[in-house]
C-alpha cells in the first residue's frame, strides 16, 4: 500500500479543473475505505434555509465561498428561500451567475414552510456527503467550517457542533438580560435533558449526510426547539457527537427577535422533549 | 421510558421513603424523625435553587464575548461588498 502513496501538495484548482494527474478518478486506490490518504475527496453541502435576508446572503456567500477555495474544499451552497418579499431570490441568481450554478443551488419555496421541511427539501438533491447547516444572518462565521471538518476526522463523529459557551467559542451584542436568558435556558435544558452538548440551541453544526436525514425524520418540533431536538434524538440514537467552539456576532443587520412568545415556545418545547424522549 | 417517567419515579420512590421514615416505620433515632427528617424536602428545594444560582450566576459572569471577531467582520463585510458590487451583485 506504502507503494502507491502519492503525495499531493494542494493547488488551488486542484478539484475544479480538468481531470489530470491528481484527479481523485486516476488514482489507484481512490476509493472511500482509505480516509487517510492525501486529498480530501469528501464535498460539503451547506443548508442555507433565507427568509428576507437579501442584505446578507451575498456577504454570507463570499465568506463561504473564501473559506472553501482557501482549505480547497469540494463544496455548493444550497438556498431555500421561502418565498422572501425583499428580493432575496433575484440576489441569489445573481450569485449563481458570479460563482456558478454548481456552486450555488437554489431550491426555492413558495411560502414560510418551516425550518424542518426546508432541511428536507435542500438535502433532497443534495450532492455532498457531508451537511453544514447555518444561519445566514453573519451570526456563525465560515471561518470555523475548517475546524468542524478537523474536529470531524479526528474520530470520525456523525456530527460536529458548535459551542459559543466553551474557551475559544464567545458572543457579541448581547446585553446582560440576553445573556441571562441564554444562561437560564441552558440549566433548565440540562437539568431536563441532560443532552451532552454545551450549547443546545446553536445551529452550527456539521452533519453526515444520512446521520441528518435519519434524524431529520424522527424530529417534530418547529422553530429553533427543533434543533434542541435534533441534538436529543442524535443522543437517543447514539450518534457520537463533537463540539467545537465558535464566535456568534448577533444580528449584524435587523432586529433580534427573543420575546416573551420565544420563552414560552422555548419552555413547551423543553417540557414536550422531556416527557418524549 | 421517557425522561419525565424516569424522574417522577425516582421522585415518587423518594416520596416514599421519606413517607415511611416520617410515620416511624424506619428505624431512624428520635431526634432525627422529628426534627431532621421532615425538612428534607425543603432541603432539596433549597438546594436545587441553590445550584441553580451558582450555576447561572457562574456562567453569566464567566460569559465569553469576542469583539475581536465582531470587528473582523465588519471589515470582511466591507471588502466582500467592494468585490461584490465590482462583479454586478446589487449590492445596497
Amino acid at each position: 500500500m506504502s507503494r502507491f502513496h502519492v503525495s499531493i501538495t494542494p493547488e488551488p484548482d486542484s478539484l475544479s479543473s480538468a481531470p489530470g494527474k491528481f484527479a481523485p478518478s486516476a488514482l489507484p486506490f481512490s476509493n472511500s475505505n482509505a480516509p487517510n490518504m492525501s486529498g480530501n475527496h469528501n464535498k460539503y453541502s451547506v443548508l442555507l434555509p433565507t427568509y428576507n435576508e437579501r442584505d446578507n446572503l451575498p456577504i454570507i456567500i463570499w465568506l463561504l465561498t473564501k473559506t472553501f477555495k482557501e482549505h480547497n474544499l469540494d463544496y455548493e451552497i444550497i438556498i431555500i428561500d421561502d418565498g422572501s418579499p425583499d428580493g432575496t431570490l433575484e440576489v441569489a441568481k445573481q450569485l449563481q451567475r458570479v460563482y456558478g450554478e454548481n456552486r450555488i443551488v437554489l431550491r426555492p419555496r413558495a411560502g414560510k414552510l418551516g425550518l424542518g421541511t426546508a432541511y428536507v427539501h435542500g438535502i433532497k438533491n443534495a450532492t455532498g456527503n457531508f451537511v453544514l447547516i447555518m444561519d445566514a444572518d453573519m451570526s456563525h462565521h465560515p471561518k470555523a467550517i475548517p475546524e468542524f471538518i478537523r474536529k470531524q476526522k479526528e474520530r470520525d463523529y456523525d456530527i460536529v457542533t458548535g459551542t459559543r459557551y466553551v474557551n475559544g467559542g464567545g458572543v457579541y451584542g448581547w446585553d446582560l438580560r440576553r445573556k441571562l436568558t441564554s444562561r437560564g435556558a441552558n440549566f433548565i435544558a440540562d437539568l431536563l435533558l441532560n443532552p451532552g452538548v454545551s450549547d443546545l440551541t446553536g445551529s452550527f453544526r456539521l452533519y453526515k449526510k444520512d446521520v441528518l436525514h435519519q434524524i431529520i425524520n424522527a424530529t417534530v418540533s418547529k422553530g429553533y426547539v427543533f434543533q434542541m431536538e435534533m441534538m436529543v434524538r442524535a443522543k437517543q440514537f447514539n450518534f457520537s457527537v463533537a463540539e467545537v467552539p465558535i464566535t456568534f456576532v448577533d444580528r449584524v443587520y435587523g432586529e433580534s427577535k427573543l420575546g416573551a412568545n420565544e420563552i414560552v415556545g422555548y419552555l413547551k418545547g423543553l417540557w414536550t422533549l422531556f416527557t418524549s424522549v | 421510558m421517557t425522561r419525565a417517567q424516569v424522574a417522577s419515579t425516582t421522585l415518587a420512590a423518594a416520596g416514599a421513603v421519606w413517607l415511611l421514615g416520617l410515620i416511624g416505620v424506619l428505624p431512624l433515632p428520635e431526634t432525627v424523625r422529628t426534627q431532621v427528617w421532615p425538612t428534607l424536602p425543603l432541603l432539596a428545594v433549597v438546594s436545587l435553587g441553590a445550584y441553580a444560582f451558582i450555576n447561572i450566576g457562574y456562567n453569566l459572569l464567566a460569559f465569553r464575548e469576542c469583539p475581536e471577531a465582531y470587528h473582523e467582520l465588519m471589515q470582511e463585510i466591507q471588502e466582500a461588498k467592494d468585490d461584490l458590487r465590482a462583479k454586478n451583485v446589487d449590492i445596497a
